[in-house]
């Protein structure tokens, strides 16, 4: 409070930004009249407080948004790779898609390694194929 | 040898991951359950299809990785992860 003053700051204002009934910051006013914060501009600050408010929970929202959208990708893209192991596997061994799962998740837990990371290295294994259609290859 | 539903309760109280955390992993292994149903299994009040309890100890084995752990979790199918 010192440093304030000799700043010469000589009054605050604190007032809460309030989320679903929880405090996420605060709206600080500073003045250097002394005694500068009376009812009506307690009133006025209160009224842009809940405004601002507002748009820090649009603000989170959105972060919590991209999160979810950033995670599910993820997700997606590792529901697909282990997925097309799984086909490999079936291919490889004519075995059923239940037993291509087991067999991807003990190969994965031997290995010590995520298993979408395992389900990569059993799809390189794959060597490429040609597939010509509608003639005969040699 | 301790029974799978417990086994998997005892490993969720030391990983802790949250519900979130958790039902992404599982979803990205291949589950099909809802969040609300992983819930459930995690409470014991609804039993996992012997798929759902494989995904959610691959999932709940990854983060002990993750965490610098071992693999207490075993699959159903698996005979040798009762020696680790």
């Amino acid at each position: 409070m010192k440093r304030a003053t000799a700043e010469g700051i000589n009054s605050v204002l604190s007032t809460p930004l309030m989320v679903a009934a929880r405090p996420v910051g605060a709206l600080n006013i500073y003045s250097k009249v002394v005694h500068s914060f009376g009812p009506s501009e307690q009133e006025r600050a209160a009224w842009f407080a809940s405004r601002s408010s507002t748009i820090v929970a649009d603000t989170q929202t959105g972060d919590a948004d991209e999160t979810v959208h950033a995670q599910l990708t993820e997700a997606l893209k590792s529901r697909e790779t282990i997925s097309r192991a799984e086909g490999v596997l079936m291919g490889q061994r004519a075995i059923t898609r239940d037993a291509a799962a087991a067999e991807l998740r003990r190969s994965a837990r031997r290995a010590d390694t995520p298993m979408h990371e395992y389900a990569c290295t059993v799809i390189a294994s794959e060597p490429p194929r040609t597939v010509r259609l509608g003639q005969d290859s040699p | 040898m301790t029974q799978p539903e417990s086994a998997l309760e005892a490993a969720r109280k030391s990983a802790d991951p949250s519900l979130g955390d958790l039902w992404f992993r599982y979803f990205a292994l291949g589950g099909a359950s809802s969040t609300l149903e992983v819930e459930a299994y995690r409470h014991g009040a609804l039993i996992p299809t012997v798929e759902d309890q494989d995904l959610l100890a691959v999932a709940l084995n990854e983060r002990f990785s993750e965490l610098g752990g071992d693999h207490p979790l075993p699959d159903s199918d698996d005979a040798d992860a009762a020696d680790g």
